[in-house]
């Protein structure tokens, strides 16, 4: 029988739905691992066990009385700490909101709760969403269940951490160029960067505007559909949330028959890991032994992408991170004078990867420096989504590695700003575009580590990334490999 | 690369004081990623660039019409500094400027 701590969502939905376990045992058991195993991964940064337990009470009343369940009464659900949760501190990893509590939830905090899902805590991660490691974290670094001297990923590492360490099925993070999709392959997990607009940004600390997306993290394939069913959907507070309903829930199941799959020639080159691209290569002979059509296809303006993102990710985020003054909210450095003021509270309340960023972003955004960076940029953003529109063209399915390396050493690469960045060297270039991205488990490196592949589909095709990845995650049998550290 | 002067210019720009070894750390991370992002010059040599917005962001916005928000109380819980219903921050005029 499967340990309550490895079951999937839909496995303890349908036995609290049964009657064959409460919430409350359900969560005392999560809460537990949590005390026990959180010291050694810092994957949490608040863990909320009243709150959790309240909610418990309440979906086990409500089936005591015959109630009718919501689909995710009594599943646990780590957030990632820059979603916002009414009461309950909302950090970004960064000391400038240590103390922040929002008055409001995000859309997809408030769409959880109203599904039944409970919310353990908030998870680790870069300091606003920036990094590929967690250990741009003000509160010190997460570590990879699988070895912890490695990192998670990130920068939504903490909540990959958690799920893979077992401390909840399910957990949100946001990606901006590969925050959701780096550390579920580096933790071995299943996540989903949607389409863009596919799920409400209000309540989702902004870093990028025209790039962040709330992400589901899980351990199978079934689970993320149902966690990105539930999210998603148009929100009127979100001017970017399209106008679509919610992801259909029920898993297309319909094999890869038929299905036409682009292996991008450019993710396959110098640097990626011998062993991360065969893990891959493997994923797309499966494909083709199961009658998918399997080929090569170009991005030619993909080693352009990186610096793309930096610029334009580092111009939005100069401006989105302005409001951080000490005035409304957060840390203050209280002065006589205004402009000092906001100089030493963001000089004390930021660390050394935001400043970097917010002046690159206004680096490039000043007079004298736009059109070279920005303008040029925004072009190149426009190319690197024509290559994608273009290979699109000729095949429903982009499968690639998801990170060039498993997950690296802690400090490999903290000294060496550029060397992080091309961390997310292969997730960047569809981020741009504002595909939709899965990164599902496809092998183990001879060190043990996970390996992560990445499916790219047009936009609003989730439905066939899931149902790609479903057919491998069967063939390759690796949802019941779990760390041995946890 | 960056001048000191040019340094200098984007602190202020950017609303941060950095110390002086802080500095020296960030001039020179910033001097490589700008050096990375000169790839982007090679696009210059192009015919023609599409245009940024071709298929990309929509001007997106809802009727100015009122919906109910946070309350005053609210939006002011978690200001560091408040009172009579506002935020409070530090001086910028005083009585000695000109009217």
């Amino acid at each position: 029988m499967t340990a309550l701590h490895w079951s999937t969502a839909r496995q303890l939905r349908d036995a609290v739905g049964a009657g064959e376990i409460s919430c409350q045992e359900i969560v005392r058991h999560h809460l537990n691992r949590i005390e026990a195993l959180n010291p050694a991964l810092n994957a949490f940064l608040t863990v909320t066990p009243e709150g959790a337990l309240k909610e418990a009470r309440r979906w086990d009343a409500a089936r005591a009385q015959g109630e009718p369940l919501p689909p995710l009464a009594g599943v646990p659900v780590v957030l990632k700490d820059n979603l916002c949760t009414r009461g309950v501190r909302t950090t970004c990893g960064s000391r400038i909101l240590e103390t922040y509590a929002p008055p409001y939830d995000a859309t997809a905090v408030e769409r959880l709760r109203a599904a039944g899902a409970i919310i353990l805590g908030k998870a680790n991660m870069d300091e606003f969403a920036m990094g590929s490691s967690t250990e741009n974290s003000a509160f010190g670094p997460s570590k990879n269940p699988w070895d912890t001297s490695r990192v998670p990923g990130g920068s939504s590492g903490g909540s990959a951490a958690a799920v893979a360490a077992g401390l909840a099925p399910l957990a949100l993070g946001s990606d901006t160029g590969g925050s959701v999709k780096q550390p579920a392959a580096l933790c071995g997990l299943v996540g989903m960067r949607p389409t863009y607009g596919r799920v409400s940004r209000h309540g989702l600390v902004a870093f990028a505007s025209s790039l962040d997306q709330v992400g589901p993290f899980s351990r199978t394939v079934e689970d993320n559909l149902l966690l990105l069913s539930t999210i998603s959907g148009h929100d009127p507070r979100d001017s970017t949330s399209a106008e679509r309903p919610a992801l259909d829930g029920l898993m297309p199941d319909d094999g890869v028959a038929g299905l036409r799959v682009g292996l991008p020639k450019e993710h396959f080159g110098e640097g990626v890991d011998p062993e991360a691209a065969e893990a891959v290569r493997l994923c797309a002979r499966l494909l083709e032994a199961a009658g998918a059509r399997v080929e090569e296809v170009s991005l030619p303006h993909d080693d352009l992408a990186v610096a793309t993102y930096y610029v334009l990710a580092d111009a939005e985020a100069s401006s989105n991170l302005a409001r951080y003054d000490g005035i409304r909210y957060g840390l203050c450095a209280s002065r006589d004078d205004l402009a000092e003021q906001y100089e030493a509270t963001r000089g004390e309340g930021f660390g050394a990867e935001v400043k970097r960023r917010v002046l690159l972003g206004t680096f490039v955004l000043s007079s004298g420096y736009y059109e070279a960076y920005y303008g040029r940029a925004l072009s190149a953003r426009a190319l690197c989504r024509q290559d994608f529109e273009h290979a699109f063209e000729r095949v429903d399915l982009l499968l690639g590695p998801t990170s060039p390396t498993p997950a690296f050493s802690l400090g490999a690469k903290v000294d060496d700003p550029l060397a992080m960045y091309l961390s997310d060297v292969f997730t960047i270039p569809s981020c741009l575009g504002g595909f939709p991205g899965l990164s599902f488990p496809c092998g183990f490196s001879s060190s043990g580590l996970p390996l992560g592949a990445q499916l790219v589909g047009p936009k609003w095709t989730e439905g066939t990334v899931y149902r790609a990845a479903l057919h491998l995650e069967r063939v390759l049998g690796l949802t019941d490999r779990h760390p041995e550290a946890a | 690369m960056l001048t000191r002067e040019e340094f200098d210019k984007l602190q202020s720009l950017a609303r941060l004081r950095l110390s002086e070894e802080e500095g020296r750390l960030l001039v020179g991370h910033l001097e490589r990623i700008l050096l990375y992002i000169r790839r982007l010059e090679t696009l210059s040599a192009g015919a023609s660039l599409p245009p940024a917005e071709e298929g990309g962001a929509r001007l997106l916005l809802r009727a100015d019409e009122p919906n109910p928000g946070l309350s005053a109380e609210e939006a002011l819980s978690a200001a560091p500094d408040f009172g009579s219903g506002a935020f409070r921050a530090p001086w910028i005029l005083t009585s000695e400027d000109p009217e």
